[in-house]
C-alpha cells in the first residue's frame, strides 16, 4: 500500500485533557448533547505555535479557545494506526506502524507536513485552527474544523450554584433517568470533503445509498445501536449497526474518514457549493463521549480508500464455503421432526440449501446453550441427520442471560462477577428480554471473554457438534425494559467504563468472543461462522451481519440493496437482508423477486417471524417453486466466483457486492445508482424490486461491452424484459467467470466439481479471470493448501489463445475445466486445440451459435492445478 | 411420475430382445438398455434433438438437452441415475447426487468415483422393507376388516337415513290437505269475527255523534246569551272556566284563544272548532274547584289520608273524562260466539302447524346428514359425533370428525381449532386429508384451522399434533377407515 496515504488525527484534552414507535427513540432535540452541538457556531480554537513539536511520524501541538486547551496529535501511518487508550480490546486489525514524515515546515501561520511517501500534504492553519489535507495530485480533498465546530466538553465535577445547559448533568427521557455522574463529555467537529458532492457510508440506516443532506431537512444520521421494532424506511433513525465512516467520491477521486468513537453519535450532513462554486460535502460528527479520533484515507482511488480502511478496520476472513450458500431460517422450526422435514423438503424438491437455523424457541426457556427437552431431545442425532446431507445448522445464542439460579451460565457468571453493573458499579444490571428478567454479560471483562469462549467446547455446549454454528442476536444490546430498548448509559463495565462510552461496541465485543469460542472448539482448525445483528467498526473480522427485522413489503426489498452496499462500503462485506421479509406474509411475486435479488447478495438467508405463514419454497405454486429453484441454482452456480471474491477481499478489502461507481469510478452519472449493483468487477445485477414490473431500464456503462448472463448475447443500455422468472444480470466484457454447473444439495458437496468458464470478450477481443478454491472448511489454506488459477483469453487476430495457469497454492485440487463458453465471438472457429503440459496437441469439439455469437468449447478436461493453452483458429 | 410411465412402455419394448446381449449402461435400468445401444458410431438423444458420438455417452459431459446422454454421471443437471439396488427396490436419483460424496443408492453405486466407499446395504434394507411391508399389510388387513364393518354401519346409517327420509316426506305431503283446510277454517272464522265487530263498532259511533251534537247545542245555547245564533268574544269573556291562569278574571287574550281570527262563531263552527276546547276547559275548571274544596277539608286530616284522597281525585278525574263519551256496550252474543269460534280455529291450526314444522326439521336433518361426504363406502359416518383426544404437555387436543376441533389447556375448555370444511386430499386420494377452518381468531394471527392427515391404522387414534405455522394446526389421525384393501397393496410398499 502507498505509505502515508492514511493519517490519524487525535484530539485530547490537555492536562486532564412507527410502525416503528418513533416516540420510543430520541430525536436530536431530545438528546441534549446533539442539540447543543448541532447549533454550535464557531468555537474559535487556535493553535498555539509555541507548543508545536514534530518528530518521526508524529506532530503535536496545543489548541486553545476561551474555554479549553486541547492537545492535537497528527500521526502519519503506513498500513495502520496508533493504539488508543479507551478501547482495550480488538479495536484494530493489526498493530500499525507509524511512517515518519518526509518533511515538516513551520511558517508563521501554518505548519506543512509531507507524509513519508511524499504523497500526502497536510497543512495545519493556526488561526483559526483548520487541518487541510491534500492528495498526491496536490488537490485539497479534506478539511477538518473548516467551519470551526470543534467542541469538547471535558469530564468535570459539578459545581453547586453554577448554571449548566439543560441536560448537562442528569438527563431524562420518557420515564428513564440517566444519572450522568460525570456530566456531559461530548465531542464534535466538522469534516469537509472538498470538491465532492456525493458521499456514502454511516451504516446502518434504512435509507438511500448516497447520503442525503440532513442539515435543514431531517435529524442528523444517528449511530446508536438499537433494536428497532418494525423499522421505517427512508429516514436517518438509528438501527442495529454503527460504523461512523464516510466515503466521498467523485470522478476518479475518493477520500474516506473514519470517526473512531463507540459512544452515541450523530452526523449532520450537507452537500453544498462555496461562493466560488466549489462543491463540498460536510459532515458534522457529534459523539456523546470519547475523543476526537479521526482517520483520513486519502485514496486517491476508491479501491485505495477501501484498502486503506481495511488495514485499520480489518477484513472478513475467508468464510467457510457453506456460509455463502443458501440459509433456511424461521422463528421457529418447532422440533426435530420439523427440522428433518425441512431438510428432506429441499431434497424432495431438488433445491440446494446449506444451513437450517433454529431461533430462540429451540432452547429450554430461552436459556442459551440448552435445548427444549420435549422438542429437541436428541440434538446430536438431529444435527447428524442434517450433516449427513452435507449441511450445517445454526442455533441462536443471545447475550441476555436468564436470571435463574438453576441455569449454569447465570450461576457461573454470577459467581464470577461477569455481568454488567448498575450505575453504582457494584450491583448487577438487570433488564427484561426474551427469558424475562435477565442479566447481561460484560464482554470487556477478560474473564467473561475466556468464560464465554469455553462455553462453545463440545463438552460444555451439550448437543453441539462441529456442524453447528452460531447466531448472535439482540446484541445492541436489546433490553426491553431499558431506555430506547437498550442498556442504561450509566451502567458500568469492567474497569469502571460507563456503558455510554462503549455502547456501539457491545455487539461486536459479544460476537468476537463467540468467534473465539468457535475457533477454539476445533483448536483453530475449522473456520467459524457467526451471524450478528449488531456491529461496529471491525465487526467484519468475526461476523456476518444481516439487516435485522425487515418487513415483507416491496419497499423493504428495494432498500435491502442500498443497506447492504452501505455496509459493504464501510468495511462489512458479508451482509444480507432476510429474504421474503421478517414481519408479515409476502405474496408469491414478492417472495420470488426477493429470492432472485438475494441470490446476488452476499449473505443469502430466508427468514420469517413466528406469526407468519410457512413459506418454505415448496409450499409455493408450481411456477413460483420452479422460479425459486432457479434462483437458488443461479447462486450455487456462481459459488466459485463468490468464493474467489471473498478470498480477494481478504487482501484488497473490496466487498464482493459493490456499488457501480466502484467499478466505473470516472462515471459521474452513476453516483446515486442503487437498484443496479456489481458482484465483483464482472457481474452487473438489476434486481426487480417493483411490484408487477416485467420490463426495466438498465444503464450499462458504455466503456465496456456487456452480455446477458443467461443467454450470452451482447446487449446495450436500454429496457430489458424481466419476466417473473428472470432478473436482468449482465457479464462485463473482458471478464472470465468461473462457475459450477452441477448444482448439488449443498455447497461443500460441489467443491471438487469441474468448472465451466464464462468468457466475455471486451472490445479488443480479450478477457481474463481467476478462481480460488480450497477445502472450503478449515484454515489449511494458511498452509498453502489452496489453489489459485488464472485464465486469460488473448485475441491474436485470426487466432485466439486461452491460457490456463496454476498461479498459487499447493492443494491437489480435483477441479477440471469441463466447458468454456466464450461470448462475443464474431465468427465460428475452424479449429480448437488444447496443449497440456507434455501432452500432444489434442483437438477439442466446439459449437458456435451465430445468433448469440457464443462459442462453447467442449470438455477441455484440464485440471486447474496445471498449465495449458487452448488455441482457437478462425 | 414421468419416469414410471416411461418404464412401463419400455418393458414392452424390450420384450423381444434378450437383455444379456445388450451392452450395460451405467445409471440405466436393465429394461432400458435397449435405448442406449449404438447405432453405428452414434447415440441419439432420447428426445431426438441431437445425435452425438457413442463415445460421448456417459463421458462426464452433458451433450443432450434432455440430459439423456449422461445417465451414469453428474454432468447433466436434468438427468437421472438409476440405482439397481439388487435385493431391494431400484430407484432413480437426480444426477446431481452421483459422486457427491453422499451414499444415496443402497448398493452404493452412485459413489463410484468420489473416493467415498458406500457399503451395499440393499439386503438389509430390502429385508427391513419387506418386514415393514408385511407389517403394513397386516395392519391394513386388520384395519380393512374393521373398515368394512364400519362401512356396513355407515351404510346402514345412510340407508336408514335415506329410508327415513322418504316416509317423512310422504307424511308431510299427506298432511298438506288437512293443513290447508285448517288454515282456511281459521281464516274464515277470523274474517267473520272481524266483520261483526266492525259493524257493531260503527253503529255505536254513529249514535255517539248524535249525542255529542246535542250536548254541543246545549252548551252553545247556554253561552249564546243574546240568542243571536252567534257566539262573540263578549259572551266568552264572561265564562268563568275560560280563566286559564286562575287569576279570577278572563282576559281578552284568554278569550281570544277560542275565536282565533274570527269575530264570532255560528253553531257549525262552534261544534267543529270550539266545543271540545270549551268542554275540556269547563271540565278542568270543575275539577280544580272540587280540588280546592276537598283541600280545605283535608287540612284537618293527616298526610296519609290526604294521599288517599288524591288517589280518589284521580279516579273521579277519570270518570269526568268519560262523561260525554259513553262506553261501548258489551258485544252481542252473536259476536261472542264468532270470537270463540275464531280462537278455536286458530289454536287448531297452529297445533297442526307445529307438527308439520317438526317433520320439516327432521327432513332437513336427514338431508344434511346424507349430504356429508362419508367416503366412498360411507364408513366415516360411523365417526360422526365422536371425538378423539391427544395430550401434548399441558394441552389436550380434540379431533371431532365432521364437527369442531379444539385445544383444551389443563382440562378446561379452550379455543376452537376450526370446523369441518371439506376433504382436501390430492385429486386421486381425496380421503387422505381433511380441512377444518374458521376457528377462534388468534391474537396477531389468523383464525385457527386444522389440516388432518388420515393414515391407515388398526384403531382410531390421534397420533400427532403440530402447529407448523402459528394457529395452523396439523393432526395425524390413524384409523381403519383409511386402510386400503390389502389385495390392492402391491409394490409401492
Amino acid at each position: 500500500m502507498a505509505a502515508g496515504s492514511c493519517l490519524a488525527i487525535i484530539l485530547l484534552l490537555s492536562g486532564a485533557v412507527e410502525m416503528v414507535k418513533r416516540e420510543d427513540f430520541k430525536t436530536c432535540d431530545q438528546s441534549s448533547f446533539c442539540k447543543r452541538h448541532r447549533n454550535v457556531k464557531e468555537t474559535g480554537y487556535e493553535l498555539l505555535s509555541n507548543t508545536i513539536s514534530s518528530h518521526g511520524a508524529e506532530y503535536t501541538a496545543n489548541l486553545q479557545n476561551s474555554e479549553n486547551t486541547l492537545k492535537l496529535t497528527i500521526t502519519g501511518l503506513a498500513d495502520s494506526t496508533i493504539q488508543n487508550d479507551i478501547f482495550p480490546t480488538p479495536s484494530f486489525a493489526q498493530t500499525p506502524e507509524p511512517l515518519a514524515f518526509k518533511s515538516f515546515d513551520n511558517s508563521g501561520s501554518e505548519s506543512t507536513i509531507i507524509a513519508g511517501d511524499g504523497k500526502i500534504k497536510v497543512v495545519v492553519s493556526f488561526k483559526p485552527f483548520v487541518v487541510n489535507v491534500f492528495n498526491e495530485f496536490g488537490e485539497l480533498v479534506s478539511q477538518v474544523n473548516r467551519d470551526g465546530k470543534l467542541k469538547i466538553e471535558e469530564f468535570r465535577t459539578k459545581e453547586e450554584g453554577k448554571e449548566y445547559p439543560e441536560g448537562f448533568w442528569e438527563e431524562h427521557f420518557k420515564s428513564f433517568k440517566d444519572s450522568k455522574p460525570y456530566g456531559s463529555s461530548s465531542v464534535g467537529v466538522d469534516i469537509s470533503f472538498v470538491n465532492f458532492k456525493t458521499a456514502y457510508g454511516l451504516p446502518e440506516h434504512a435509507d438511500s445509498l448516497a447520503l442525503r443532506t440532513t442539515v435543514g431537512n431531517t435529524d442528523p444520521y444517528r449511530l446508536y445501536n438499537l433494536d428497532v421494532f418494525e423499522y421505517e424506511l427512508n429516514n436517518p433513525m438509528a438501527l442495529y449497526v454503527a460504523v461512523p465512516y464516510i466515503l466521498a467520491h467523485r470522478a476518479n477521486r475518493s477520500v474516506g474518514a473514519l470517526w473512531f468513537n463507540a459512544a452515541e453519535t450523530w452526523v449532520d450532513t450537507q452537500s453544498s457549493v462555496t461562493s466560488h462554486n466549489v462543491p463540498h460535502f460536510d459532515a458534522h460528527f457529534i459523539s456523546e463521549s470519547g475523543l476526537v479520533d479521526i482517520f483520513l484515507f486519502v485514496g486517491p482511488s476508491v479501491r485505495d480508500v477501501q484498502r486503506q480502511n481495511s488495514k485499520i478496520s480489518g477484513v472478513t476472513p475467508l468464510p467457510p464455503l457453506f456460509s455463502i450458500g443458501y440459509h433456511q431460517c424461521r422463528w421457529n422450526y418447532n422440533d426435530e421432526q420439523d427440522v428433518q422435514q425441512v431438510n428432506q423438503g429441499f431434497d424432495d424438491h431438488d433445491m440446494p440449501m446449506d444451513v437450517i437455523w433454529l431461533d430462540i424457541e429451540h432452547t429450554d426457556g430461552k436459556k442459551y446453550f440448552t435445548w427444549d427437552q420435549h422438542k429437541f431431545a436428541h440434538p446430536i442425532e438431529m444435527l447428524d441427520k442434517v450433516a449427513a446431507k452435507g449441511r450445517k445448522m445454526v442455533t441462536i445464542i443471545d447475550p441476555h442471560i436468564k436470571k435463574d439460579d438453576g441455569y449454569y451460565v447465570y450461576k457461573d457468571a454470577k459467581d464470577k462477577g461477569l455481568f454488567v453493573k448498575r450505575a453504582d458499579g457494584t450491583t448487577d444490571f438487570e433488564g427484561h428480554c426474551w427469558p424475562g428478567a435477565s442479566e447481561y454479560l460484560d464482554f470487556w471483562h477478560p474473564e467473561t471473554r475466556s468464560y464465554w469462549k469455553d462455553q462453545f467446547t463440545f463438552e460444555r455446549y451439550v448437543g453441539s457438534t462441529k456442524d453447528l454454528f452460531t447466531w448472535n442476536d439482540m446484541n445492541e444490546p436489546s433490553v426491553f425494559s431499558g431506555p430506547e430498548i437498550t442498556m442504561d448509559k450509566d451502567a458500568i463495565h469492567y474497569g469502571g467504563i460507563e456503558h455510554r462510552e462503549v455502547h456501539n461496541m457491545y455487539g461486536m465485543m459479544y460476537h468476537s468472543a463467540t468467534f473465539d469460542g468457535l475457533l477454539a472448539r476445533t483448536n483453530g482448525q475449522d473456520r467459524p461462522f457467526i451471524l450478528s445483528r449488531s456491529g461496529f467498526i471491525g465487526t467484519q473480522r468475526t461476523a456476518a451481519i444481516w439487516t435485522g427485522d425487515n418487513t415483507a413489503e416491496w419497499g423493504h426489498l428495494e432498500i435491502a440493496a442500498p443497506m447492504v452496499l452501505s455496509l459493504s462500503i464501510a468495511g462489512i462485506p458479508f451482509v444480507g437482508a432476510d429474504v421474503g421479509g421478517f414481519f408479515g406474509n409476502p405474496d408469491e411475486q414478492l417472495l420470488t423477486r426477493w429470492y432472485q435479488a438475494g441470490a446476488y447478495q452476499p449473505f443469502f438467508r430466508g427468514h420469517a417471524h413466528i406469526d407468519t405463514k410457512r413459506r418454505e419454497p415448496w409450499l409455493l405454486s408450481e411456477q413460483s417453486k420452479n422460479i425459486v429453484r432457479e434462483a437458488l441454482r443461479s447462486r450455487y452456480a456462481l459459488l466459485p466466483f463468490w468464493y474467489t471474491l471473498f478470498q480477494e477481499h481478504t487482501s484488497n478489502g473490496l466487498p464482493p457486492m459493490r456499488p457501480l461507481f466502484y467499478e466505473f469510478p470516472n462515471d459521474d452519472s452513476i453516483l446515486e445508482e442503487q437498484k443496479q449493483w456489481m458482484v465483483g468487477s464482472d457481474l452487473l445485477v438489476r434486481a426487480v424490486v417493483e411490484k408487477d414490473t416485467y420490463n426495466v431500464q438498465v444503464n450499462l456503462p458504455t466503456s465496456e461491452r456487456w452480455y446477458d448472463w443467461v443467454v450470452g448475447n451482447e446487449v446495450k443500455s436500454g429496457y430489458f424484459d424481466a419476466p417473473i422468472d428472470k432478473i436482468p444480470v449482465f457479464q462485463r466484457g473482458g471478464s472470465i467467470i468461473p462457475t459450477w454447473q452441477r448444482i448439488r444439495r449443498a455447497a461443500p458437496l460441489m467443491k471438487d466439481d469441474p468448472l465451466t468458464l464464462f468468457v466475455a470478450l471486451n472490445s479488443d477481443g480479450n478477457a481474463k479471470g481467476q478462481v480460488y478454491l480450497d477445502d472450503g472448511k478449515t484454515h489449511d489454506y494458511q498452509k498453502e493448501l489452496y489453489v489459485r488459477a488464472s485464465f486469460v483469453y488473448k485475441n491474436e487476430g485470426k487466432r485466439a489463445t486461452i491460457l490456463g495457469e496454476h498461479i498459487g497454492g499447493k492443494l491437489e485440487a480435483k477441479n477440471w475445466i469441463e466447458r468454456i463458453v466464450v461470448r462475443g465471438v464474431a465468427e465460428s472457429p475452424k479449429k480448437v486445440e488444447i496443449t497440456r503440459v507434455s501432452d500432444p496437441v489434442q483437438p477439442l469439439e466446439f459449437s458456435y451459435d451465430r445468433d448469440s455469437r457464443v462459442l462453447i468449447i467442449r470438455k477441455p478436461e484440464a485440471l486447474i492445478t496445471t498449465n495449458y493453452q487452448i488455441h482457437i483458429d478462425f | 411420475m414421468l419416469i414410471m410411465l416411461f418404464l412401463q412402455g419400455l418393458v414392452i419394448a424390450s420384450a423381444d430382445v434378450t437383455q444379456r446381449e445388450l451392452k450395460s449402461i451405467k445409471g440405466v435400468p436393465v429394461e432400458r438398455f435397449v435405448l442406449y445401444q449404438p447405432s453405428g458410431l452414434n447415440f441419439k438423444c432420447l428426445d431426438g434433438s441431437r445425435t452425438i458420438l457413442y463415445s460421448q455417452l456417459n463421458d462426464d459431459y452433458c451433450d443432450c438437452p434432455d440430459g439423456s446422454d449422461e445417465p451414469g454421471t453428474s454432468a447433466c443437471q436434468n438427468g437421472h441415475f438409476f440405482c439397481q439396488n439388487v435385493g431391494h427396490r431400484g430407484n432413480f436419483i437426480p444426477s446431481s447426487r452421483v459422486n457427491d460424496k453422499l451414499c444415496d443408492c443402497c448398493d452404493g453405486s452412485d459413489e463410484y468415483d468420489s473416493g467415498i466407499s458406500c457399503p451395499n446395504i440393499c439386503d438389509e434394507l430390502g429385508r427391513a422393507a419387506r418386514i415393514e411391508k408385511e407389517r403394513k399389510v397386516a395392519i391394513a388387513r386388520k384395519g380393512y376388516d374393521k373398515r368394512q364393518e364400519l362401512a356396513k354401519e355407515g351404510q346402514q346409517l345412510r340407508d336408514e337415513t335415506i329410508q327415513k327420509l322418504e316416509p317423512l316426506r310422504e307424511e308431510k305431503t299427506a298432511l298438506t290437505p288437512q293443513y290447508e283446510a285448517l288454515e282456511k277454517v281459521m281464516n274464515d272464522a277470523n274474517a267473520l269475527e272481524t266483520s261483526l265487530k266492525d259493524a257493531f263498532k260503527k253503529q255505536f259511533e254513529d249514535a255517539q255523534k248524535i249525542v255529542r251534537k246535542d250536548k254541543a247545542q246545549t252548551l252553545f245555547n247556554e253561552i249564546d246569551v243574546n240568542k243571536d245564533g252567534k257566539i262573540t268574544l263578549d259572551e266568552i269573556t264572561i265564562l268563568p272556566y275560560v280563566d286559564r291562569n286562575f287569576d279570577g278574571t278572563v282576559s281578552e287574550d284568554e278569550a281570544k284563544e277560542y275565536l282565533i281570527n274570527i269575530e264570532s262563531a255560528d253553531f257549525e263552527y262552534f261544534e267543529t272548532n270550539i266545543y271540545s276546547l270549551l268542554k275540556d276547559a269547563k271540565k278542568n275548571h270543575n275539577v280544580d274547584k272540587q280540588l280546592k274544596e276537598e283541600q280545605a277539608q283535608a287540612d284537618e286530616k293527616d298526610d296519609l289520608d290526604a294521599d288517599e284522597e288524591s288517589d280518589d281525585i284521580s279516579t273521579s278525574d277519570h270518570n269526568l273524562d268519560e262523561d260525554d263519551d259513553e262506553k261501548q256496550p258489551p258485544f252481542t252474543e252473536e259476536i261472542n260466539n264468532a270470537v270463540e269460534a275464531s280462537n278455536k280455529a286458530r289454536n287448531e291450526f297452529y297445533e297442526f302447524k307445529r307438527k308439520v314444522t317438526d317433520l320439516e326439521q327432521k327432513i332437513k336433518d336427514a338431508e344434511e346428514l346424507s349430504k356429508i361426504d362419508y367416503g366412498e363406502d360411507f364408513a366415516w359416518a360411523a365417526l360422526n359425533g365422536k371425538c378423539f383426544e391427544r395430550n401434548v404437555q399441558q394441552y389436550t387436543y380434540k379431533f371431532c370428525p365432521f364437527a369442531t376441533n379444539s385445544q383444551n389447556e389443563y382440562g378446561s375448555g379452550g379455543p376452537s381449532l376450526g370446523s369441518f370444511n371439506s376433504w382436501n386430499g390430492p385429486e386421486n386420494s381425496k380421503y387422505t386429508s381433511q380441512r377444518y377452518d374458521n376457528g377462534q381468531q388468534c391474537w396477531n394471527g389468523p383464525k385457527r384451522s386444522t389440516d388432518v392427515a388420515i393414515e391407515c391404522g388398526e384403531e382410531h387414534e390421534l397420533v400427532e399434533v403440530t402447529e407448523p405455522s402459528k394457529c395452523e394446526y396439523h393432526f395425524v389421525f390413524r384409523t381403519p377407515l383409511a386402510c386400503p384393501d390389502p389385495e390392492t397393496i402391491h409394490d409401492e410398499l
